[in-house]
């Protein structure tokens, strides 16, 4: 038996209707898909097919880098400009806190020596990142104003916990950030680490 | 041999290229080529290299003990290209080469005749993944380039389909995991975590056009009637998807296959002892080396 039994035109007849059932199928995700990455302030939706960086290097972009973090290399945005990332933040999280967060109460002067002493408040605050590749919960403890420990609570991630845990809430711990390195091959679980993170500590800011 | 027919007569490497084997083998190389040129990925190219020396290697120390005067196998490559494109990044070597051992050794012990009973690289991965806990990144499907990429994953592709003769099955395969796909995704069911719009896109559609154009197609593990083909295509892509659908994760793919390749083995089975079917048989036989 060989191919010219097919025929050219059963051929593109079969192509056609394959093609069909995608498209069929991928518009009636479309807003489902949208939806995953709506839930983020300020990310730009590309569509459903183009790439757009995750939450996480959003927040590279926004946020200040504190002293702690002059001698780490942070992943920059740009280099991950061609993954495929759908990344939202859960509505769990603080994801709508603001990077800049308004004082309420004390004086200057007691709010800039309290600066000085402790970044964050003392607790566990919990952050959510999710992306096309599943989600990652977390909590961070924060003692004496410095992060004390990160725990993985929930991990439903495409890539093993293994790869990720426990080098990224070590590395955490260690530089006192959520600017972690990205770990290549798990470009998604670092980056949902580094949101999750990232809101934990929003929420934990002093 | 006239100085004109020497002339014509095309030299090895060429000939080879033109075969399926070939084929798969320059398309695969191509499309690991193009996704190394992402900055990140190009130390990849190493766990490339590891498992294809691995692989000429075990499949080397095979030939030699069943005193092969070839000792050089073609599907030893394509089997350490496919294990290393589709492990993550950051696998380490050793368990990239040992992915290889493992694939490459199912292929001389799981035997029927002397074809393998399943995929040789998909046996490989799903070790991989189980025991050695190992990430897949299917990176060569260029999942991690620009989405217009997924073209050239689509035309590279549908060439080998065309050249090794498994259209059908092909075409069989991504209907039904895209139409199943769709009745996912109206019927509202599948897991929060591996939803049926993450399966369309990329970069999850791009694994899935990756094992269906270059590990479905394989000769010795896949039928060669185009009525198989296209059986062997819909059970591989039910499988797969309902494995989605309920336990998620990366690995529903190769699950799919290896259950379509058993399915293989038990219709061979069952044909030996029908003699027109084994006549059938007889007269489209696959290569009875595997990649």
């Amino acid at each position: 038996m060989d191919m010219a039994r097919i025929g050219k035109r059963l051929m593109a007849v079969c192509s056609v209707a394959v093609t069909t059932v995608y498209a069929a199928g991928y518009i009636y995700t479309m807003p489902s898909a949208q939806a995953s990455t709506n839930g983020i302030p300020n990310l730009s939706s590309g569509g459903p097919t183009q790439s757009t960086p995750g939450a996480a290097a959003k927040a590279y972009q926004s946020h200040q880098p504190t002293a702690n973090q002059q001698h780490k290399v942070p992943h920059q945005p740009g280099a991950s400009g061609s993954d495929k990332h759908k990344a939202s933040n859960s509505s769990t999280t603080t994801g709508q806190s603001k990077p800049k967060t308004a004082a309420k109460g004390t004086g200057k002067a007691v709010k800039k020596a309290k600066a000085a002493t402790a970044l964050y408040k003392d607790g566990v605050y919990t952050g959510v990142g999710n992306n096309a590749y599943g989600s990652l919960a977390l909590s961070v403890t924060i003692a004496k104003g410095r992060i004390a420990k990160v725990v993985i609570n929930q991990y439903s991630m495409h890539y093993p916990q293994s790869v990720i845990d426990p080098q990224l809430p070590e590395e955490a711990v260690k530089m006192q950030t959520w600017k972690i390195y990205l770990i290549s091959g798990a470009t998604a679980s670092t980056y949902n680490f580094a949101e999750a993170m990232y809101y934990a500590l929003q929420k934990a800011k002093a | 041999m006239t100085k004109r027919e020497t002339q014509t007569r095309p030299s090895g490497i060429r000939r080879f290229l033109n075969t399926p084997k070939g084929i798969v083998l320059s398309v695969l190389a191509g499309l690991t080529l193009l996704a190394a040129l992402r900055p990140q990925d190009h130390l990849v190219l190493v766990n490339v290299l590891v498992a294809v020396v691995t692989g000429l290697l075990v499949d080397g120390a095979v030939a030699l003990l069943q005193r092969r005067k070839r000792l050089f196998s073609d599907g030893a490559v394509i089997t350490g290209l496919i294990v290393a494109s589709v492990l993550g990044h950051a696998t380490p070597l050793w368990i990239v080469a040992a992915t290889t051992v493992i694939a490459l050794i199912s292929k001389h012990i799981m035997v029927i005749g002397r074809k393998p009973l399943f995929n040789p690289a998909a046996v490989g991965l799903l070790v991989a993944i189980w025991v050695f806990h190992a990430g897949e990144s299917w990176w060569a499907s260029l999942a991690l380039m620009p989405a217009w990429m997924t073209l050239i994953v689509l035309i590279a592709g549908l060439t080998v389909a065309v050249r090794v003769n498994k259209f059908p099955q092909v075409t069989a395969f991504l209907g039904t995991y895209f139409g199943l796909l769709l009745v996912m995704a109206i019927s509202h069911t599948g897991l929060p975590s591996d939803t049926p719009a993450d399966a369309l896109r990329v970069p999850f559609v791009n694994s899935a056009l990756y094992l269906a154009f270059f590990m479905l197609t394989d000769p010795p593990t896949s039928p060669a009637a185009y009525r198989q083909q296209v059986l062997f295509g819909i059970l591989a892509a039910v499988v797969a998807t309902a494995i989605f659908a309920t336990v998620g994760g990366l690995s529903y793919l190769l699950l799919g296959l290896l259950s379509a390749n058993l399915w293989k083995v038990v219709w061979v089975r069952g044909s030996q002892r029908r003699p027109a079917a084994r006549e059938r048989q007889r007269a489209t036989p696959g290569a009875a080396d595997s990649w």
